[in-house]
């Protein structure tokens, strides 16, 4: 977190530099803002009194992810929007909602996201599984953002922390908040004991055909306090086939070789 | 108090209320708005397939419209070969450029193309746009090229392609090319890797200097630079590799992404992450940079390691490295080479010996986990040298005399004719076996066939029959291609066979469901390893001995066993695999027959080691990064990755047999097996 450093130029821009250390997984989001006009050129000029309305802000972020330690392959979403059509082995799988098959992970980008440059679009009838690791020799600590329709309560996304290789139990990350924040942003959050084997992500969703939401800033982090985890809880009914039945897809299909070539459209 | 956003890296600014405010200096900026003529100012190739006439874009009237009132709307179709153009206007004079431009929604692969008249000499400039990091409220993105030099006398057309990446498409704006420094001039001709005739950021390849420092993304600005550098770091700390690449291999891949914080130019920076990958000694493991270098010539042959026996007067065994030989030539374009010749040169070294040097180069990299294997290398010898070599020896050879020459002959490479036909595919089978027609073609285009037969020169009594394949991709479907094809193969080899030749020589891996049914025919069902991905817990770097891997191999034995074998396995057919150049899935195949009672290995050397799965890690523009994650423990708790399956027989091609028409590895199973028929 050594560089976060946000800059809010004008008291109109505030809401849009809202990033802080304890709620940005994205260390390096500078804000939207300012400078000189010499080498820049540009007719902008000292804010009038009536500045008008703003129509956008500009913020520098991290193209790559993050935060660093992060145990999910790709938390923050931004190596796993790929070539429809072209299968990859993601740190983000989308699933048909029966965990029969794969969908195509959407991506929307720049600030639409919470941090970094992209972020997935999930819709109905489909589940995320992501990808991740466990912390050596301690708890953790989770988090994901999810941004759901508008008047629609935090509760139509639904992450949970489930074994890599479903075991049959898992924890779901609780919203921090019935409804979403002023940003249109949903947090959830959990604890999780030492596990002895890899934890993954599963979101599921209740969107009505149509409906989107957005999913960023995903994390796993070691947390070596022990106040407040938790063990993961017995999974019933058809979550646990569900989520069964996606773990056997990704087991399935775990690619041991090399990988098929992208389309090439040549040089010109 | 003034609020412009700029800094060398990138074009425009903006303005307190979020307007875009495009660089004065600009060679060129559009806003896709009345600047914009959707018909004239759009670009089509010649070439273009048909299905790519029709425009993929609509020019729209948006409130938020980076610049102006308008965008496009960009919706392609990459798999039929549709991208869109857009031409930009440029001064006649020379100059470097850099184009930057913002995009939306979904992803966007950009690159400023610069076309030169045919007859000039002169080849396509392309720099790829990649993030800088700046972002809108919005939703828009900044991508940005770095610095390419174009000859605006002569340049024939200049243009941005681009295309999308899903079906709802994405949004594009405010284009801006600026000039960007003194013009170089590229595409100089180069006498091979190192040719200190190529300045910053270009590499000789294929004969001239390529700036490929305009593919890569721009050096990250100081705001992200030492977070990018973090994550990287922490990738491969937490997820990379098995126990014998983190313990020997990424120590030294974490040092030299540590240095890439003081780098100062973007070549640098990519470069030097592409060598801290390379560094990292994995099968699976690479950097991909996509550089659209074409080839400017072709060498049509392809080698293999093996044992120069008729050659040996002229030209004696390397210490340390193996010969080298052609196995096969594609029907023109080999450049005088011919099945049975010895490559023992490239540029003075030993052919191994200089393509290992080329680790600090080639984005292309591709070794084997096992220290001790090189096949990779072999198989890809004939693009290394037409790539990077200035010149290379081999030994001639006269199949109808069997015989060779006493003294190399050299070849510049800059010599060869400039021509880009076809290339003969390098499956390490020098020759095919089967009766009939059931051998793949005169290409050795293998690929994801199968081909079954009854093997040539054996009597009819002795029901040799074989399979030759490369793909273990089952994909966790029992009757799918892979799965069925050798399920039905085994049914006939059971129900007819007296002896099976397996020949798996180019074993490019799959999935655990294809490698476990290759083994149903040879061994009686057993789990003989544990593969868990994604890895247990963080930075793990594996059991540090056999009971700590035994504890691991237990704890994983019900869910992610890899279980060969079966309890209808042919326990009276002998089995003869074929190995050479195999990896990953293809390791876990011949590592769990190995030892089967009626089974026996033949090959040259270990397989690849390779003994994980991998994750993608798809970046903007060119940049893919595919690292292997996790380690396989074996039932006797050893950690695999890194120790390639060696054959039974370690049998290396003759020169003298490949000159006789004759298949060293081929005839020394056949041999065995007709020992071991199984009996009437």
């Amino acid at each position: 977190m050594r560089r976060l450093m946000v800059i809010c130029a004008m008291a109109s821009l505030a809401a849009a530099c809202s990033f802080s250390e304890n709620t940005s997984p994205n260390p390096v989001a500078t804000a939207t803002t300012s400078s000189s006009t010499s080498g820049s050129g540009g007719t902008g000029g000292a804010a009038p009194q009536d500045a008008g309305v703003v129509k956008r802000t500009v913020s520098t972020r991290s193209p790559f992810g993050g935060p660093a330690g992060n145990l999910l392959v790709d938390g923050d979403f931004e190596f796993s929007i790929v070539l429809e059509g072209h299968g990859t082995q993601a740190g983000w799988l989308a699933m048909s909602a029966t965990g029969y098959g794969q969908r195509y992970l959407r991506g929307e980008t720049g600030g639409l996201c919470r941090t970094g440059l992209r972020c997935g679009v999930i819709t109905s009838s489909m589940f995320l599984y992501g990808r991740g690791t466990s912390a050596n020799g301690t708890g953790m600590r989770a988090s994901f953002w999810a941004k759901p329709p508008a008047d629609k309560p935090c509760t139509v996304v639904q992450p949970y922390l489930v074994h890599c290789d479903f075991s049959g139990t898992a924890t779901n990350l609780l919203s921090t908040s019935e409804l979403p924040a002023a940003d249109g942003w949903c947090e959830y959050r959990a604890s999780l004991k030492k596990q002895d084997t890899s934890t993954c992500i599963i979101v599921e969703n209740s969107l009505a055909s149509g409906e989107t939401a957005l999913v960023d800033s995903a994390q796993i982090i070691p947390d070596d306090s022990t106040v407040s985890q938790r063990a993961m809880a017995p999974v019933g009914g058809e979550r646990y086939l569900r989520f069964k039945r996606l773990s056997k897809w990704v087991r399935d299909r775990r690619p041991f070789g090399r990988p098929p070539a992208k389309p090439d459209i040549g040089l010109r | 108090m003034l609020l412009l956003w700029s800094s060398g890296a990138q074009a425009g600014s903006f303005d307190y209320l979020g307007n875009y405010l495009p660089d004065p200096s600009a060679a060129q900026f559009v806003d896709f708005s009345t600047d914009f003529d959707p018909v004239a100012d759009r670009f089509v190739p010649a070439d273009a397939p048909e299905e790519c006439l029709e425009p993929r874009f609509e020019q729209l009237e948006a409130a938020d419209a980076l610049s102006g009132k308008h965008l496009l709307h960009i919706q392609t179709d990459i798999f039929a070969g549709c991208a869109e153009r857009f031409l930009v206007k440029l001064p006649a004079t020379k100059a470097s450029y850099r184009a930057s431009v913002w995009a939306r929604h979904g992803g966007l692969d950009a690159q400023l193309t610069v076309i030169y008249p045919e007859d000039s000499g002169r080849e396509i400039g392309i720099a790829k746009l990649s993030p800088s990091g700046r972002v809108t409220s919005d939703g828009w993105i900044e991508l940005v090229s770095n610095d390419l030099p174009i000859d605006g006398s002569l340049a024939e057309t200049v243009y941005l392609r681009v295309y999308d990446i899903d079906e709802e498409g994405s949004d594009l704006d405010a284009l801006e090319i600026l000039s960007s420094g003194e013009y170089v001039e590229l595409d100089k001709p180069c006498s091979g890797l190192g040719d200190p005739v190529c300045g910053e950021g270009q590499v000789c390849m294929h004969q001239r200097c390529r700036l490929l420092s305009a593919y890569v993304p721009p050096l990250p600005s100081d705001a992200v630079r030492d977070s990018m550098v973090d994550v990287m770091l922490s990738q491969l700390r937490v997820q990379f590799g098995g126990r014998k690449t983190r313990l020997m291999d990424l120590p030294e891949a974490l040092t030299i992404i540590e240095q890439l914080r003081y780098v100062e130019s973007a070549w640098a920076f990519w470069n030097g992450y592409g060598k801290a990958i390379r560094r990292l000694h994995d099968w699976h493991t690479r950097l991909s940079g996509a550089f659209q270098v074409a080839r400017t010539r072709r060498l049509n042959a392809c080698f293999i390691e093996g044992d120069g026996d008729t050659s040996a007067g002229a030209w004696p065994k390397h210490p340390k490295y193996g010969d080298i030989l052609v196995s096969h030539t594609g029907t023109e374009g080999a450049q005088g080479l011919r099945q049975g010749d010895r490559l023992v040169a490239v540029d003075g070294k030993h052919p191994y010996e200089w393509a290992l040097s080329l680790r600090e180069t080639d984005w292309g990299w591709w070794q084997a986990n096992d220290d001790i294997v090189l096949t990779e290398l072999a198989e890809r010898m004939r693009g290394l040298i037409i790539a990077y070599a200035t010149s290379f020896s081999f030994i001639r050879c006269d199949k109808g005399k069997q015989s060779c020459d006493a003294v190399p002959t050299t070849v510049k490479v800059s010599a060869l004719p400039e021509e880009q036909g076809g290339t003969v595919r390098c499956d390490n089978r020098p020759y095919y076996h089967f009766t009939g027609d059931n051998n793949p073609n005169a290409n050795h285009n293998v690929g994801w066939n199968f081909f079954l037969g009854r093997v040539v020169d054996t009597q009819v009594e002795e029901e040799i029959h074989g399979l030759l394949w490369d793909t273990l991709y089952g994909g966790g479907d029992p009757k799918g291609h892979v799965n069925k094809n050798l399920t039905d193969a085994y049914a006939l080899f059971k129900a007819k066979a007296r002896g099976v030749i397996l020949d798996h020589r180019a074993g490019s891996g799959g999935t655990l469901d294809g490698a476990e049914t290759a083994t149903q025919l040879m061994m009686p069902a057993e789990p003989v390893l544990v593969f868990q991905s994604p890895i247990e817990h963080s930075g793990y770097d594996g059991p540090a001995d056999k009971n700590e891997g035994l504890a691991i191999f237990n704890k994983f034995l019900l869910n992610n066993a890899m279980v060969a074998g079966s309890s209808s396995w042919a326990q009276d057919l002998p089995v003869a695999l074929l190995t050479h150049r195999d990896g990953s899935a293809s390791d876990f195949f011949p590592f769990a027959v190995k030892g089967a009672p009626k089974t026996k290995i033949f090959g040259p050397a270990p397989t690849a080691g390779a003994f994980s799965t991998y994750y993608n890690y798809e970046y903007w523009g060119p940049i893919a990064l595919q690292l292997a994650s996790g380690d396989s423990i074996s039932k006797d708790g050893e950690a695999l990755i890194g120790q390639g399956v060696v054959p039974d027989f370690i049998v290396l091609q003759k020169q003298s047999d490949i000159l006789a028409g004759k298949d060293t590895i081929h005839e020394a199973a056949l041999a065995w097996l007709r020992q071991e028929l199984k009996p009437l």
